[in-house]
């Protein structure tokens, strides 16, 4: 749950709201995805062609 | 921060039939999630930065108190307190602290006749099962009880200071001292420091000891010495120094006031037991914070509402009670060694709930009507660039925004603190990185064509940088006229009104480059067409050659085409051969069927026109 300092400190009203957070790295996500199986995060960003042309 | 916590030490603490890998699973739902289990005995477990308390031994054997009872296990605490047969004796120790707030509690105690060797294999076969090096009893005592206890703690020879005198003071800036490690630091004004009575630097407080005050196989007199420091000038001055020690990544987070002298207690008794030695002073216990305990008003409605789910008032004051919480008519008395940590009714829900465990908790999505989102043209956008290149041929790459300093562009933003030299300036344009990117694929294929639209850092005086999009375009083994008209093309996918000006770079190896503001592409895109009613009247098509310099731009000379005239509906490219270029020239009236005589005379005006405005004739 978000803290209520960090809602406070956004000019939210407690008595009214409260608030939750989450967050996944979407590089993350998508070496998981069915199918796929990336090994390695910096392939996304090396932008190999032999890599890129795969999708 | 990750602690080497031994199962088999914890059974010091608790008495239980849960097996170790009950325990790390049990953990891992309620308390800290345990990473691995190392030699079926010693769990790797990440401490949150918020639960200094869990630094050790005790910390954890707490949580297992709290926790085992949930997964169906018993516990029983089984530890009794180190006895101690009474603080007495001759030694004495002069004791200034120039300002309470660097040292809230103040505890020492002089033990005489020690015999410094090493210590016994069980000390030394724990302390090596959570990474630490054994060094003598004396050291060995202190480390182990960190460890144990989550006191961190120091041994200094008491005969090495200087009249026995220490000042506890801010350090000045530039003041020196060589670390028990053998490193000589210069430091900056505000660290905790001690003086001796000859004005020597003996220790750098809450990090780590003095070389000139250490324990060696001569001591004869320990000085066994527990603090609690302010944590927010141990974090400063530890990452000020770079020195980042056992000791200064637990006082940074606060350490239990309450445990001061429980430890010292500890601490002296096993030194008196595997030195030899006797205490020869009187308890010193200064505390220039007066700590008082925390209390909360209870709000059970409040534990319910964060829980989404009622939370019985039983279950409740019983799963505060095992953590240690007390309660007392409406408040909640926090204890000690959670004094940095719970504040608010929250905080108390928090702990309720993560005993409850978060898993048990019912899966079901928030209710209501889904809030309406207006629809955010510029990803919209994007994505239709995006989708546009891609069906023409080109590859979508992902760069860092952080570049060398020969990949950055003109004036790029220098970064304070790189991760290394490849990431040391912030981007002004998107197209050196895509040249290299292009250069490490060429055995691709003679044809690669690349885009990325992504933002840039131009740096602003006094104010935060500039961020804009920029679409970045590059191409190896491509006709310039075939690039260009990619370009355009994805100008009137876009729907861009009228012309939108955009300059091709031309690089050696038959490379070509263009960068677009993607945001002032933006501005001039637009989703919704204008439909203009097909008329029942033929237009007339014609060529015109003109003879062409460095005079007019293209689009130069199609506005002046199409501006001669309204009937002017199309004005196109058609061919180029040397300085002679074919335009495709459509003439329409809407009103009513135009003629050749008609047509003649709008082309005469066009000739003209291209002459006086740019001295452009036909070709002969």
């Amino acid at each position: 749950m978000v803290h209520p300092n960090v809602l406070k400190a956004g000019g939210i009203d407690l008595e009214i709201y409260s608030g939750f957070a989450f967050g996944w790295g979407v590089e993350r996500v998508l070496m998981m995805r069915t199918g796929l199986r990336i090994d390695d995060i910096r392939l996304l960003f090396e932008n190999n062609l032999k890599f890129l042309e795969q999708f | 921060m990750n602690v080497l916590i031994p199962f088999s030490w914890l059974k010091d603490y608790v008495k239980t039939n849960a097996e170790v890998r009950d325990v790390a699973n049990a953990l891992s739902e309620h308390s800290f999630s345990v990473e691995k289990i190392i030699d079926n005995d010693v769990l790797e477990i990440e401490v949150t930065p918020n639960r200094g308390d869990g630094l050790s031994i005790l910390g954890i054997a707490r949580e297992m108190m709290a926790i085992l009872p949930v997964k169906g296990f018993s516990v029983e605490w089984v530890k009794k307190l180190f006895p101690v047969k009474g603080y007495s004796g001759k030694d004495k120790l002069k004791v200034k602290i120039s300002d309470n707030s660097l040292v809230p509690r103040f505890s020492a105690v002089v033990i005489n006749n020690v015999k410094v060797k090493e210590s016994p294999a069980g000390i030394k076969e724990r302390l090596s099962k959570v990474g630490i090096r054994a060094i003598n009893n004396v050291v060995d005592v202190t480390n182990y009880c960190m460890i144990e206890i989550g006191q961190p703690m120091h041994a200094f020879d008491y005969d090495k200071i200087s009249g026995y005198e220490m000042l506890v003071r801010e350090s000045k800036k530039g003041e020196v001292i060589t670390t028990l490690d053998g490193v000589k630091r210069t430091l900056p004004e505000g660290v905790i420091v001690i003086e001796d009575g000859d004005g020597r630097l003996i220790d750098l407080c809450g990090i780590m000891g003095g070389l000139n005050s250490e324990v060696d196989e001569n001591t004869k007199k320990v000085l066994l010495f527990v603090q609690v420091y302010d944590p927010v000038r141990i974090r400063k001055s530890s990452m000020s120094l770079g020195h980042r020690t056992e000791a200064a990544l637990r006082f940074e987070k606060g350490v239990d006031f309450e445990s001061v002298i429980p430890s010292l207690q500890t601490a002296a008794g096993m030194l008196v037991e595997l030195s030899g030695g006797e205490i020869s002073s009187e308890l010193i216990d200064l505390t220039g914070t007066v700590y008082t305990q925390k209390h909360i008003k209870i709000d059970y409605e409040k534990i319910d509402k964060v829980a989404g789910v009622e939370m019985k008032k039983d279950f409740v004051d019983s799963t505060l009670a095992s953590l240690g919480f007390l309660i007392k008519g409406e408040d909640v008395y926090v204890p000690s060694w959670r004094y940095d940590d719970i504040d608010i009714a929250e905080d108390l829900a928090e702990e309720v709930i993560r005993i409850y465990g978060y898993q048990n908790l019912p899966n079901a999505l928030p209710g209501g009507t889904l809030p309406y989102h207006g629809k955010n043209s510029n990803f919209s956008l994007e994505d239709k660039a995006k989708d546009f290149l891609k069906h023409t041929g080109f590859f979508e790459c992902y760069n860092y925004s952080a570049t060398s300093s020969g990949l950055s562009g003109p004036g790029a933003i220098k970064i304070k603190n790189p991760l290394n030299a490849d990431l040391e300036y912030l981007r002004t344009s998107l197209i050196p990185k895509l040249m290299d990117i292009l250069h490490k694929n060429r055995g691709y294929s003679e044809t690669v064509k690349l885009f990325e639209l992504a933002p840039v850092y131009i740096s602003k005086k006094s104010t935060l940088p500039d961020q804009p999009f920029m679409l970045g375009i590059v191409a190896r083994g491509v006709d310039f006229l075939v690039f260009k008209g990619i370009i355009e093309a994805l100008f009137e996918e876009l729907g861009v009104a009228g012309e939108f000006a955009f300059e091709i770079t031309e690089h050696p190896g038959g490379i070509l480059s263009c960068e677009i503001v993607f945001d002032d592409l933006v501005n001039v895109s637009g989703e919704s067409r204008i439909y203009s009613p097909l008329t029942g009247f033929n237009s007339i098509k014609e060529d015109i050659t003109i003879v062409v310099g460095e005079d007019a731009s293209f689009n130069e000379i199609i506005s002046e085409v199409k501006d001669t005239d309204v009937r002017v509906n199309k004005a196109s490219f058609k061919d180029i051969y040397g300085d002679a270029l074919t335009l495709s020239i459509e003439f329409l009236d809407r009103s009513k069927q135009i003629t050749s005589e008609e047509t003649k005379n709008i082309r005469d005006s066009i000739i003209k026109n291209l002459d006086s405005k740019y001295g452009i004739k036909l070709k002969v």
